[in-house]
């Protein structure tokens, strides 16, 4: 489908944020045309994505994402999704970010073993056509998704997890590793999806799962512009990395 | 008028606390207390400028709960408040 121009996505950047050039280069892989947006910026208007990457926002001072999330661009983030413009993706720090913000229910609190995990994850991932099993690169402490019985009844209710970890490495309340607000738009996961699109990132067997989620993401952000079905276009915007 | 707060955050008892547990594994490993439960929180101390000691506790709660809490996993003790 030819959606006349490319996708555009918005790379927020707060102080201590990392991630987000591994975030633009992935994008800028995949045919999105990508901007970082610094943490003090009010207007996200033009973006079909917004991206919170990964990283220590604030030195994830008081909590992960705890400043972060009272940053300007937090404020435009709201209108964003309450005028329903496009598509938000919150990873690891950007997810403990949507968390602290409430923009997705639950909070991130310390890995169950103290630990600082750095592993590649196998994931159950379900993008509306059953379960599927990926490998996504996960590195955090604080990744141990904690929410209250009354909260997940709702999350399971609408079916928001849908990531989860096939063999829980830090404790995930439900083994969540992510979870989409469908009505929103909003989709946060611990998982750098990042790391697992170009051939550069990552040893053989290259992780390539991520470009997955991001075709995901791409038909979500789609069919909010047309009736797109689900099913993924698998338009020639790979590169010659992924091969 | 200026407003001294100190104010005690800590996990719900409902969440686990990791740290607190692996502290309290050093203590009874190096035999001080089996088991000392203990569980980690964070003091916060600070000023607050009002007019009263109404506006002043408003402005307590304000920050706590919109810059120092998470309600999500957390509570708070004012553990002082008073007029400096």
């Amino acid at each position: 489908m030819n959606f006349g121009r490319k996708l555009r996505a918005g790379i927020v950047v707060f102080l201590g944020t990392n991630c987000d050039r591994d975030t633009k280069m992935a994008l800028d892989a995949l045919n999105f045309e990508t901007e970082y947006v610094f943490h003090t910026s009010s207007n996200l208007e033009k973006y079909d994505l917004v991206v919170l990457p990964g990283g220590f926002s604030f030195g994830d001072y008081i909590r992960a994402g705890r400043l972060a999330k009272l940053s300007p661009v937090i404020c435009a983030l709201k209108d964003y999704v309450r005028a329903k413009r496009g598509f938000v993706l919150g990873i690891c720090n950007g997810f403990q970010i949507l968390c602290e913000a409430g923009l997705l229910p639950g909070a991130l609190i310390e890995n169950i073993g103290t630990k600082f995990i750095s592993e590649d994850e196998t994931l159950l991932f379900d993008a509306g056509s059953g379960l599927e099993e990926i490998i996504l690169p996960i590195a955090h402490k604080e990744g141990c998704f904690w929410l209250d019985n009354e909260a997940l009844f709702k999350v399971r209710a609408n079916n928001m997890a849908i990531i989860k970890y096939k063999n829980n490495p830090n404790g995930s309340i439900d083994d969540i590793a992510g979870l989409y607000d469908r009505e929103n738009k909003v989709f946060g996961l611990m998982p750098h999806p990042e790391r697992a699109v170009l051939k550069s990132c990552s040893d053989a067997p290259y992780l390539k799962d991520g470009v997955k989620i991001f075709e995901f993401i791409r038909v979500e952000i789609l069919s909010r512009f047309s009736n797109v079905t689900k099913k993924v276009h698998r338009e020639t915007f790979y590169g010659e990395d992924f091969r | 008028m200026k407003y001294q707060a100190k104010v005690i955050i800590k996990l719900k008892d409902n969440v686990k606390d990791a740290k607190g547990e692996a502290i309290s594994a050093v203590i009874r490993r190096i035999g001080f207390e089996d088991n000392a439960n203990l569980r980690m929180g964070k003091v916060f101390e600070f000023t607050i400028s009002a007019d009263d000691d109404n506006a002043a506790r408003e402005k307590l709660c304000n920050i706590i709960d919109t810059v120092l809490l998470n309600p999500v996993v957390e509570t708070y003790e004012i553990l002082e408040f008073g007029a400096l």
